[in-house]
């Protein structure tokens, strides 16, 4: 055990006017029961929860997410997702603000069905308004550093540019792209999507990047609870391996050992 | 009047307003969005939003989503 814990001592994740301690956000989709989906949650340790907006199904017979996942207790961030439109995924983000949670939005302008991935031109515009409208904007875009600084200058409160494609589970698959949106931007950048397992996270948190929001790689796995814990602790020992500093790569060996004072040597 | 909500139809009183349909339909969990012919009507207009005749309504909540 560490005698005092100042080597984990970390600045919070600020997003907007809000901070938090954990780096890792969870989604709340594809569980098999609601008591999966909250045991998942808690075992993750995430602070920010996603969740999606659907017309409200009066045949339903047990309760409402938000019954099972206390917004008093964590930051819910609603989504755009299933919006191929900018006006779509603006009326959407009005809705989830009348639903009294919070400003937050992720913000989802899909171009493609079958890729899932982001139409840039829909998702800017949609940004704008949103910003404008006083949103806490969180855009999922393509690994694009052109579009990262894009998306920060119509005001974006953090930028988060996928992995891999939505639910694929591929991992990390431009760590030099993230990189140089991590240098073009100065809000935090948060890995959204393609994350298959905990070595994935702690690959992108060793980059530097500021957090990872995964719902698949945690849900779709064998034992969604047991890979909730196995994605914190990567997220936060990933997120110690960049504070620390990795040493430098070689080519060839460097001995750990002393080379001078072998005990047969000349 | 005839209303749709969610598409499925619901009868109330002429000059019924967005509140009295949502207390109609029973609805008490507090995070819900409501839309009026798509337009987004903000919480603190429902009890002023007057309803017409024919109107369509969209009532969502959240889901599990990522």
């Amino acid at each position: 055990m560490l005698k005092d814990n100042t080597a984990l001592r970390d600045e919070p994740l600020v997003i907007g006017a809000r901070r938090f301690r954990s780096r890792l956000m969870v989604g709340t989709g594809k569980y098999a029961s609601m008591e999966q989906t909250v045991a998942a949650i808690e075992a993750s340790g995430a602070e920010i929860v996603t969740v999606a907006l659907r017309r409200l199904d009066f045949s339903r017979k047990g309760g409402n997410l938000l019954d099972y996942i206390d917004p008093q207790k964590f930051c819910i961030l609603p989504n755009t997702a299933a919006c191929f439109t900018a006006k779509d995924a603006i009326n959407t983000a009005r809705m989830a603000r009348e639903m009294g949670l919070n400003d937050l939005i992720k913000l989802e302008v899909i171009g493609n069905e079958k890729t899932l991935f982001p139409d840039n031109e829909g998702l800017l515009q949609a940004a704008r308004v949103l910003v404008k409208e006083g949103f806490t904007v969180l855009p999922y875009f393509n690994d694009d550093p052109v579009m990262a600084k894009k998306l920060e200058d119509v005001g974006c409160a953090a930028v988060m540019p996928l992995a891999a494609p939505i639910g694929s589970g591929l991992g990390l698959l431009n760590p030099y792209n993230v990189k140089i949106i991590m240098e073009s931007v100065s809000v935090p950048v948060i890995i959204d999507a393609g994350v298959g397992t905990a070595s994935d996270a702690a690959k992108a948190m060793e980059l530097g990047v500021d957090g990872i929001l995964m719902n698949s790689g945690i849900a779709a796995a064998k034992d969604p609870v047991r890979m909730a814990i196995a994605m914190r602790l990567a997220v936060e020992s990933g997120r110690l391996a960049y504070l620390a500093g990795r040493m430098p790569k070689r080519l060839y060996a460097n001995a750990s050992s002393p080379l001078t004072g072998l005990p047969w040597g000349g | 009047m005839d209303l749709t909500v969610n598409d499925k139809p619901v009868q109330l009183p002429q000059g019924s307003n967005l509140s009295e349909l949502l207390h109609h339909l029973n609805l008490k969990q507090p995070h819900l969005a409501v839309a009026v012919n798509d337009e987004v009507i903000p919480r603190a207009r429902h009890s002023s939003f007057k309803l017409q005749n024919r109107d369509k309504i969209i009532i969502v909540e959240a889901v599990g989503g990522g």
